[in-house]
């Protein structure tokens, strides 16, 4: 400890005539919560910057004649604090008293009372009565902004909304609008707030200022939380279920759960309604020829049993083929590929991300040989330069760049993002690099050149490694054959200096990079570069358990943790499209996906799909692959089942059971251990433990994944070469076309679940959605080339789809790359035929085609 | 001053009953006696007490008056100022207007000590201090209010709300609220406020001389915050994000055209705030590249020039047109421009006349003599990135001497360090403590490798074949402190001696070169060749023509040259828009503020000391000595945030008792 204490810079102080030995730079409050002593609060919050509003922290010091904060103040040497007595408490009930001039005495119809940071100050410093009043303001409505609502006759002018939206979301969309007592919170547009509706702001309000209007549906006494881990996307965040008789009422957060420090996206705290919505399949349904037809569980297993164990037999181990989920626990998924590889005898399993790319899924660790590709949130606690590659980072898992923006607060971090866009981190990034999306990996290989030059010129990046001459000639060659415009060029060379300059660098690896028909080569060059720059790469996941499907083994050929699957009757020849393709597939079986809305090729597979006798959904929801199957099965969703998901940190956490199941679902791996028991195999689970017991008995990689939540080791995977290892791109296919149509995720829905989530629809740019509080749907162009085609703002675009055709508005967006149509991710450019503007067509290519 | 009462600064000078002639003074206190054209001063009120001057004052109203101006300039962000003074505010209300009672006046009291003691910033610290001291000493006029026998007189309360560092800077820049966003992670939020009194933070940030700093109370407790810094801070946020610079929505609103005469720091500020007001300024500018002094006067170690470039570039942005290599009085006229459709002129000419060293022989045209802003100008255009100025190769001395201790003299030795001249020197009449250069240049000059060498008095170049060899110096020693306060120095006879060297720089200081003028004889001149004109307007006598910075001065520092620009660009726009040519109540009360002082450098602040001011990082010194590499790397955003947090917001209100017409 005395070591210690004497590298951290300590210093001496007396709190309460204790003496205390504290870290330098320790603002008083820490130091005497650390030494026992209690002192109230009601603006700090430990993960945001002193506030010092309340004044209720008020300390005296020996010498110093007015009341000192201790929030805001640090700790000097000798200095002699005291936390309490009469003077401080007289002081501390005024303070008090103040803030409850004109408070309403709404607390029986405030939906915070019960946990209100407010009523408890009042009753911990008892204060009793309303000392002083004012002739104030008369009482003020409700102000709408549709998910968010504020009521300022409750607002205590804290200035924890606007410090949390600041500092955590980067969107700083309020401010004090006013002066004096007439103050308010305010956007600082002073319009209707248009903002990422993360409801930071909410869940940091201490009263009820502050709600959303899904809320009011219960007292925060009534209710039962549940910590458990958000399904939405891959970042692994930890939320708090609120239960009310049953039925989810709310999501909350807790800063002291999980990775997420609190934090939450729009889609985790308000995007709970699909669990316990009345769309969920409640039976299983069997085709007929009038549609779909409710039939008990014993009918479907036995029918569905009899099916793929008739297939087996006739037609061997190609006949069966099954795609797992990216959501579903990895129970489910571990069930799924063992009742493949074991009953059905067929190694013709995959996942859908897996299918648009190996060289990022259950290939990854064959394909890059460096360990710096496997990173933990821990990288952010010293990371001093993000760089996103391909990631539209704020959108796609939202929550990560919260932690760098937390990391940024703590320690100096500075960001660059390298987009087909500009204007997706907020708050401004040191730089952004936006890329045409065709030349992307030629913006990686000169990115890649640039340092290598630099290291030529200036030495070795700190930390980091010398490429061998061979290996440097065959980049700087490759570099040299893809033209930037000087623009970019010059951009590349700042942030090969901004590299050189700052401490440790993670490149983070987006889905625009993953999902690119060039993509192994583009992240080959970043892991080429952060090699060169001694720092570490980390890729982004699309969806809960994208990690985890692929961990779990449901791939082809590769067996639960990575293991190469050995015995060759079980090895796949072919890709399961072609396999369906060529008609030797009898049995298709989905578990919980809408391959038809995913996969980018989504008309092959349907057509794929025609020449399968027997296909199998097994699924929360009807959703876009439905009308094409046979059969389905109604799954729970993580919310009514414990099981584990495994985050795209590698963090494998428990998923715990919130509510009962809707209808009679039955989890993932419930239902493939009923349809092994029905074809004669008893996998003897009796609960989904059973389940987590066997990975961890039987994957080593998930050796630990019984106890609790741990960080998977994936180190033992990874060759770790230090050496710059070269990846030839393929050939883009030559496209002659005026557009490129590029999806944007949206922060307001990922995939099926927020489809049916009625409070967040509103706010997705969806062609479906007949609310619209962000304005009407839209498409997005460059000024520039809405010149060329004869569009202007708000002109209107038609697009045309295999199922029908959609009709939007224009935005012109600077922001927005020359030659790129900017689509919403829900719109799926993939089944895109034509774009129509005013009238005439717009010649245009969608990603389908570019990687065909 | 002679005044009927007194708490300021807790000194209580008590004259009721006194007759004027025999009635004490208050020491510690000065205030004018007319507020404007014959309207008497009655009293004031404000951070460090009150001041009666005379039985017109009332200080039951005064402190319902004052208590309002605290409500209103209140930023909301604390509980006790925010709710706590419109709770004073409303029981002074009803007591003003008949209706209090003496549980009003325990509250009041109770009130005025919690929110001193609590609040987050000086209004709410210092603001109830003076009602506190009103109920102190004039119990008996609130009785008189609670028992219905006094009325309010029902006069006028300007008041102005600032802060010992506003007040101390020329541009009157609301320095707590640009350091409070920083603090607040609001870089952008931080530069805009700055851009209201200055559009040049990135100049100001790195070259100010600061008084702001000067006059920090935070020096009270420990040491002052690095104000002049953070304002860079704000600056290189958004000169190194991809962050959106503000537009002007009033670019070229309005037609009128102005000339500005000059380029550098007073005529780009003045030409940015008439584009904000929506006028078409241009900027004329006699030599290839704006930014005057700032730019040829400061080398590029301590503003390099392609920064600077883009501070420039920005103004063209909002609407300022810049013609550069337009000699006015030669290329233009009053006249040809006026014909040009110009309806006003702003003289910035500055001071870019070497002063006469006095020194024998310095008329001669001896090569390796030089004025020391000469030598700078040259230097800069040598050594940074994409000259204009094609040219002779510099000089390289080995002997450098430079006459002179001021920052211009610092700059001719550093300057020359980095040029790889080995010997240089500073030859100065007095000693080092008289030094007025500022401390940090002398320190980074001597570790440098400068040499100082004081106490010796120039009297005459030494030099042969017309080239420079030796400067012959007099010994001096210090007598008796002059008017300014600094001793004397005296020569001592029979000490003179040559010091060899190759070349001189003579840096004692600059003369303005105003012969244009001859084209308007009507407009006044002072005997040190500067422009006459209204200290508050900056109009000269002829209605549309204004003048301001060293021009006006005589050569002063940067920061006030843009402060009057911002005042000028105010007349100018009056006067344009036909409105009566003249500043505001709130002017007048700022002048008020800063003829009291709000900075008292005695204050003992209650605040605990021991919060490290957050050094700079600097290009280190291998590199200083070698290269015009910028010397400080600038604070990164969490150093900046931290420094940001040391502010203590020592915001305060002044206001004026201004009895009404008639009452």
């Amino acid at each position: 400890m005395s070591e210690q204490a004497v590298a951290k810079d300590m210093i001496s102080i007396v709190i309460d005539g204790k003496a205390a030995q504290v870290e330098k730079g320790t603002m008083i409050l820490a130091a005497a919560r650390s030494n026992g002593a209690y002192i109230p609060t009601l603006c700090y919050l430990e993960k945001l910057k002193p506030i010092g509003s309340c004044r209720l922290c008020s300390v005296e010091i020996e010498g110093i004649a007015a009341m000192v904060m201790s929030c805001k103040t640090p700790v000097a040497e000798g200095m002699k604090i005291t936390t309490d007595n009469e003077r401080i408490k007289k002081y501390r009930q005024d303070m008090m008293r103040m803030i409850l001039v004109n408070h309403p005495l709404d607390c029986p119809v405030c939906e915070r009372s019960g946990e209100c940071k407010l009523q408890n100050r009042t009753f911990d410093l008892e204060v009793t009565g309303h000392t002083w009043s004012t002739a104030g303001f008369a009482k003020q409505p409700v102000v709408d902004w549709g998910l968010i609502q504020y009521d300022q006759n409750l607002c205590i002018m804290c200035e924890r909304c606007i410090k949390v939206c600041r500092e955590v979301q980067g969107f700083a969309a309020y401010k004090i609008d006013g002066t004096g007592y007439d103050s308010k919170i305010n956007t600082v547009t002073e319009e209707k707030l248009d903002c990422d509706f993360c409801g930071q702001c909410i869940s940091v309000c201490p009263v009820g200022a502050l709600s959303s209007g899904m809320y009011f549906s219960g007292r925060s006494w009534e209710m039962t939380r549940t910590a458990t881990v958000c399904p939405h996307c891959a970042v692994g965040c930890t939320y708090v279920m609120n239960t009310k008789n049953g039925k989810i009422v709310r999501v909350t957060s807790d800063d002291f759960i999980g990775i997420n420090n609190g934090n939450l996206c729009s889609r985790g705290r308000f995007g709970y309604e699909f669990i316990q919505n009345e769309s969920r399949l409640a039976t299983p349904l069997v085709k007929t020829g009038h549609g779909f037809k409710a039939v008990t569980w014993e009918t479907a297993i036995a029918d569905a049993a009899e099916k793929l164990a008739g297939y087996k037999d006739k037609y061997g181990k190609d006949s069966c083929v099954g795609i797992g989920s990216e959501r579903g626990a990895n129970e489910d998924n571990y069930v799924f590929q063992k009742f493949f590889r074991d009953v059905l005898g067929s190694g013709n399993i995959d996942n859908i991300a897996n299918m648009i790319n190996p060289d990022v899924c259950s290939k990854r660790f064959e394909t890059f040989d460096d360990f710096s590709l496997s990173s933990s949130y821990d990288e952010f606690d010293d990371m001093e330069l993000a760089v996103f590659i391909g990631a539209d980072g704020s959108n796609e898992n939202p929550v990560v760049s919260n932690l760098i923006r937390k990391a940024g607060m703590d320690h100096d971090v500075e960001v660059a993002v390298a987009y087909s866009r500009e204007g997706v981190f907020l708050p401004e990034p040191r730089l952004q690099l936006p890329y045409d999306y065709l030349e992307m990996y030629g913006f990686t290989v000169n990115l890649l050149a640039s340092a290598i030059a630099d290291v030529k010129n200036s030495g070795a990046f700190p930390g980091g490694i010398t490429p061998d001459a061979e290996c440097a000639a065959t980049v700087t060659k490759a570099a040299k054959k893809e033209k930037l415009d000087d623009a970019l060029a010059g951009k590349i060379a700042t942030l090969v200096q901004l590299i050189r300059s700052r401490g440790k660098t993670v490149f983070l690896i987006g889905q625009e990079a993953q999902k690119h028909p060039q993509s192994s080569a583009i992240i080959q060059n970043t892991v080429n570069l952060a090699k060169l720059a001694g720092g570490k790469v980390m890729l982004l996941r699309e969806y809960g358990n994208t990690q985890g499907v692929n961990d779990m083994g449901v791939a082809p050929n590769m067996l639960p943790g990575y293991i190469a699957e050995e015995r060759d009757n079980l090895k796949a020849e072919a890709d399961i499209i072609e396999l369906m393709e060529s008609g030797k597939v009898k049995a298709l079986v989905i578990l919980e996906e809408d391959v038809l809305r995913r996969y980018y090729d989504a008309e092959r597979f349907r057509k794929a799909m025609e020449k399968v006798e027997f296909k199998l959904l097994v699924s929360q929801f009807y959703n876009k692959t439905s009308p094409f199957v046979d059969m389905m099965l109604p799954a729970t969703t993580l919310a009514e089942t414990d099981g584990t998901v495994t985050s795209l940190e590698g963090r494998c956490q428990k998923s715990v059971k919130v509510v009962d199941n809707v209808g009679q679902s039955r989890a993932g791996w419930k239902i493939f251990a009923d349809l092994a028991s029905a074809m004669g195999s008893d996998f003897g689970y009796e609960q989904s433990g059973d389940v987590t017991s066997e990975i961890a008995a039987e994957v080593p990689l998930y050796g630990e994944v019984d106890k609790g939540n741990v960080l998977i080791d994936y180190s033992r995977l990874v060759k770790n070469s230090p050496a710059l290892k070269w990846a030839e791109p393929p050939a883009i296919k030559d496209v002659k076309s005026d557009f490129i149509v590029l999806q944007d995720y949206s922060l307001f829905g990922l995939g099926t679940y927020t489809d049916f989530c009625p409070s967040l629809r509103p706010l997705l740019g969806k062609p479906k959605a007949d609310l619209h509080l962000q304005g009407k749907p839209f498409v997005e162009l460059h000024p520039e080339d809405a010149g060329t085609i004869g569009a202007a703002d708000g002109s209107l675009i038609k697009l045309k789809f295999a199922e029908g055709e959609w009709t939007g508005q224009l935005r012109l967006k600077s922001r927005v790359k020359k030659g790129t149509i900017r689509v919403p991710e829900e719109m799926d450019n993939s089944r895109i035929e034509s774009i129509t503007v005013n009238g005439s067509a717009v010649s245009c290519v969608n990603l389908a085609v570019l990687r065909g | 001053m002679k005044v009927l009462f007194s708490t300021w600064k807790d000194k209580v000078v008590d004259n009721r009953g006194i007759s004027e002639s025999e009635r004490a003074s208050a020491s510690n206190v000065k205030l004018p006696l007319e507020f404007r054209n014959g309207q008497k001063v009655s009293g004031f009120m404000g951070w460090a007490g009150f001041v009666l001057l005379d039985e017109k004052a009332d200080v039951v109203e005064m402190a319902y008056h004052y208590t309002k101006a605290l409500q209103k300039s209140s930023c909301g962000r604390c509980f006790p100022c925010r709710a706590g003074t419109k709770v004073m505010e409303d029981i002074l209300a009803r007591i003003v207007g008949g209706q209090g009672s003496q549980t009003d006046l325990d509250a009041l009291a109770d009130l005025c000590d919690s929110i001193s003691q609590n609040s987050k910033c000086g209004i709410g610290q210092m603001g109830p201090v003076a009602v506190a001291h009103s109920l102190e000493h004039f119990g008996d006029d609130y009785q008189a209010y609670i028992e219905g026998t006094k009325k309010a007189p029902g006069h006028n309360y300007p008041y102005k709300m600032t802060a010992p560092c506003t007040s101390a800077c020329p541009t009157g820049m609301d320095i707590p609220q640009y350091i409070e966003y920083i603090k607040d992670a609001d870089f952008a939020g931080s530069l805009a406020n700055i851009r209201e009194a200055s559009p040049m933070a990135s100049t100001l940030g790195r070259a100010c001389f600061h008084p702001c700093e000067n006059n920090c109370r935070r020096d009270n407790v420990d040491r002052s915050l690095s104000i002049c810094k953070l304002k860079r801070a704000a600056w290189d946020w958004e000169d190194q994000h991809a962050a959106q610079k503000p537009i002007n929505p009033n670019k070229h609103t309005r037609e009128e055209k102005v000339a500005v005469i000059g380029g550098g720091p007073s005529g780009l500020s003045c030409a940015y705030y008439l584009a904000l007001q929506g006028f078409r300024p241009t900027v004329f500018e006699k030599l290839p590249l704006a930014g005057g002094a700032s730019f040829t006067g400061i080398p590029q170690y301590r503003i390099p020039k392609e920064i600077q470039a883009r501070e420039i570039a920005y103004l063209e942005d909002v609407g300022v047109e810049i013609k550069c290599g337009v000699e006015f009085g030669k290329d233009e006229t009053f006249k040809s421009l006026r014909e040009d459709g110009y309806k006003a002129f702003y003289l910035a000419t500055g001071g870019d006349l070497s002063k006469n060293a006095r020194v024998a022989g310095e008329k001669e045209g001896y090569e390796g003599f030089y004025g020391g802003i000469q030598i700078l100008k040259e230097v800069v255009y040598k050594t940074m990135p994409n000259s204009p100025v094609k040219g002779n190769k510099l000089p390289k001395p080995k002997t450098v001497l430079v006459i002179g201790g001021g920052n211009t003299a610092m700059d001719c030795v550093r300057t020359f360090i980095r040029l790889g001249c080995k010997d240089v020197s500073i030859v100065y009449r007095r000693t080092e403590k008289e030094l007025p250069a500022d401390p940090h240049e002398i320190h980074e000059a001597k570790e440098e490798g400068v040499q100082f060498k004081f106490l010796l008095a120039p009297t005459k170049i030494v030099a042969k074949d017309g080239k420079v060899t030796g400067l012959e110096c007099q010994k001096m020693e210090l007598g008796e402190p002059d008017d300014s306060g600094r001793r004397r120095p005296k020569a001592i006879e029979g000490s003179e001696h040559v010091i060899e060297c190759d070349m001189i720089i003579a840096a004692i200081g600059q003369d303005c070169d105003i012969g244009y003028l001859e084209e308007e004889p009507d407009i006044k001149k002072t005997s040190w060749n500067t422009i006459v004109t209204d200290d508050d307007t900056m109009q000269t006598d002829i209605p549309d023509i204004f003048a301001g910075g060293d021009v006006q001065t005589g050569p002063l520092t940067l920061v006030d040259s843009v402060g009057q620009a911002k005042r000028a660009a105010q007349s100018i726009g009056q006067h344009l828009r036909g409105e009566p040519v003249g500043i505001s109540d709130e002017q007048i009360m700022e002048k008020v503020i800063k003829g009291i002082g709000a900075y008292d450098r005695a204050e003992i602040v209650a605040e605990p000391d021991g919060w490290d001011r957050k050094p700079m990082r600097t290009c280190g010194m291998d590199l200083q000595k070698t290269s015009f590499t910028e010397v400080e790397l600038g604070y990164s955003q969490e150093e900046a945030m931290e420094e940001a947090s040391r502010c203590m917001r020592c915001y305060i209100v002044g206001m004026a008792c201004v009895p009404g017409d008639g009452k």
